[in-house]
């Protein structure tokens, strides 16, 4: 009896501590009760169709997948060269470029002329309506505009590491976040002086699409593609993190990289591997959102750095784990919010999501889990 | 030019005379890190077998002297060799590659690596893991197999240092270089420690040990070396610099 009674007394008084020490989470915690409360009144109310929430999920998995597999690049360099890449932007813009001219080349080969094609319709005869590019129509020019992409984007990170990085190996995290703004700054505009600054549409003609039975939403080609590449992609980065020597060799160099040096493991070969990994991610993630969206811009990279950053920040900036899973929350939570909130402020409910999530656990989601 | 040759070669001959059959011979070795010298005209040789132990105060360098063996501090002058040959200034991976493994002191596993991995980054310059060296150590360390999928992070301070030594004995090295291994294990497992150093050594690989707990690795060493600011001050067996009185009043306390 007296044992019961201190039992109480003690759940009691942790719980209080609890609320005293972590006032925020628990208003977190009040927080999410009361949208989930919200959001079923408003479905049961018809006030919120299932249908629109469905498709607010879908375009939410969608763009979450393509944040992660562009942050899972971002979080693996910084985990293994230490500092956070800026230039990590404008490398997936300029693997969508890349990409895309060599679609349209193929695509548009005997149709219109080269140099056109090559610009992607920013001067000259080559639209998106001319060319006609689609999963569906010019798969081969899809597949080998995806293959340069990555092979591009690949030359591009090692290019730019020999230039830039290595000379710089063993300076501050600060020198070399500096370092890549610049070259994030030097990449972007070099895109706008040969591509120009409008917006272009990309894709052509009619995306065939499957209706998902029951809930009646349709994933056109596009998207279905997308999903497919990303979430293989995501599977190989694991398998080669988990299974194989250089995967495992990547976690030793993120975990502690002196003691990998004096282990015997060639540091600078990682290193390398590194950027060869995660810039062709970074490329396929370019040119797959390309596809996606339909349209390209010089500073689409950029814009969407920001909501990269935010993922992976919310997964635990290093753990690859945790950009891919901060990307679908970060993905989630900017179109699932359109359900309270206008789509001007979507954005911000992103970043609402990544700042409660901080406030509740600073070191992120996966953070103190190193696993590259 | 001719001239410069001229000097390259009597050092060379010099040193040659001062190491007839050192597995490891550092000879007039100015070390640090930039441009702070921490070694000064140090001389330290260990032959194939040997057990040295290097003791002396805290800032006396030695833990610069693996990291000058192991490419990780600044060669200002004089010569490493290993095995009659120089490795002063090689990247770390081409010193294991000759036959040196080095344990450093803090943090020496990877913590997010399983103890399996741990070990099996030891064998990275090998194309395949050596499956009969991942047995060995295994029957060295016992609990290392019992434990192989466990995180290595989740170890206890004396498992780590086990690890870490089998990660380091995945290549069969002809010389292990311990720095400070009974650094923050508790008293009871010092001896078991030392106990195990004793049983690496007599399976033939030469130790050398840099120990804060200097009448231990004296007591147990082949020879010792005592380093007082980035210089050797004493060199004898480890016995005969138990038994000496400025040795004991000057760094042993008593």
């Amino acid at each position: 009896m007296c044992t019961h009674i201190m039992g109480i007394a003690e759940t009691y008084s942790r719980g209080r501590s609890v609320v005293a020490e972590r006032p925020l989470t628990l208003l977190v915690a009040v927080v999410c009760v009361l949208l989930a409360v919200d959001l079923v009144s408003k479905l049961l109310g018809g006030s919120l169709s299932v249908l629109s929430l469905a498709v607010f999920l879908k375009d939410g998995l969608i763009l979450g997948l393509v944040i992660g597999l562009a942050g899972v690049g971002l979080s693996m360099t910084y985990s293994i060269l230490g500092f956070p890449n800026f230039a990590h932007g404008d490398y997936i813009s300029s693997g969508a470029f890349a990409g895309w001219a060599t679609t349209y080349v193929i695509a548009g080969f005997g149709t219109v002329s080269v140099g056109d094609l090559l610009l992607l319709g920013v001067s000259g005869d080559a639209s998106a309506g001319s060319v006609g590019v689609s999963v569906v129509s010019t798969p081969l020019a899809v597949v080998a505009g995806l293959v340069m992409a990555v092979v591009f984007t690949i030359a591009l990170t090692l290019l730019i590491d020999r230039l830039v990085y290595k000379p710089m190996r063993d300076q501050e995290g600060i020198s070399l976040l500096i370092a890549s703004v610049g070259v994030a700054l030097a990449l972007r505009y070099l895109i706008a002086f040969v591509f120009g600054t409008s917006r272009p549409g990309i894709t052509g003609g009619s995306i065939p699409g499957i209706a998902v039975p029951g809930v009646g939403i349709r994933i056109n080609a596009h998207e279905a593609t997308l999903a497919i590449c990303a979430i293989g992609l995501l599977v190989g980065v694991h398998v080669v993190l988990q299974y194989t020597k250089l995967g495992t060799a990547m976690r030793a160099m993120a975990d502690n990289r002196d003691l990998a040096r004096v282990t015997g493991i060639p540091t600078e070969r990682v290193v390398r591997a590194t950027w060869v990994i995660g810039g062709g991610l970074t490329g396929a993630a370019g040119y797959l959102i390309t596809l996606e969206t339909g349209t390209i811009a010089f500073d689409f990279g950029w814009v969407l750095l920001l909501l990269i950053f935010a993922a992976v920040i919310l997964g635990g900036i290093g753990s690859v784990y945790g950009a891919m899973f901060g990307g679908l929350l970060i993905g989630l939570a900017s179109t699932v919010s359109l359900v309270w909130i206008p789509s001007d402020f979507t954005t911000v409910a992103a970043f609402l999501v990544m700042i409660f999530m901080l406030l509740v656990k600073p070191s992120g989601l996966f953070g103190g889990v190193t696993t590259a | 030019m001719s001239d410069e040759h001229a000097i390259t070669d009597d050092t060379e001959t010099g040193e040659s005379d001062a190491t007839t059959d050192g597995l490891l011979s550092i000879t007039d070795l100015d070390a640090g890190y930039g441009d702070l010298q921490i070694l000064s005209a140090l001389d330290l040789a260990v032959g194939s077998g040997e057990y040295v132990s290097i003791v002396g105060p805290n800032g006396a360098g030695k833990s610069t002297v693996m990291k000058a063996i192991f490419g990780l501090a600044t060669h200002m002058d004089g010569s490493i060799a290993f095995d009659d040959e120089g490795i002063g200034g090689l990247a770390p991976e081409e010193v294991i590659r000759r036959g040196v493994s080095y344990v450093p002191q803090n943090e020496n596993v990877f913590a997010g690596l399983s103890v399996r991995e741990n070990l099996e980054m030891g064998a990275y310059i090998l194309d395949s893991v050596p499956e009969e060296r991942l047995a060995d150590v295994f029957e060295r360390f016992p609990i290392l197999e019992e434990r192989q999928s466990q995180r290595a992070g989740t170890l206890s301070g004396g498992q780590r240092q086990m690890l870490a030594m089998g990660r380091a004995l995945m290549l069969d090295p002809d010389l292990l270089l311990l720095d400070e291994p009974s650094a923050g294990l508790a008293p009871d497992l010092v001896d078991e420690m030392f106990d195990r150093i004793d049983a690496i050594n007599d399976a033939g690989t030469a130790v050398l040990m840099v120990e804060q707990n200097a009448i231990e690795a004296l007591s147990r060493c082949d020879r010792g070396y005592v380093l007082v600011q980035g210089q050797n001050r004493f060199t004898d067996s480890g016995a005969a610099l138990l038994d000496n009185d400025e040795v004991r009043r000057e760094f042993l306390g008593g």
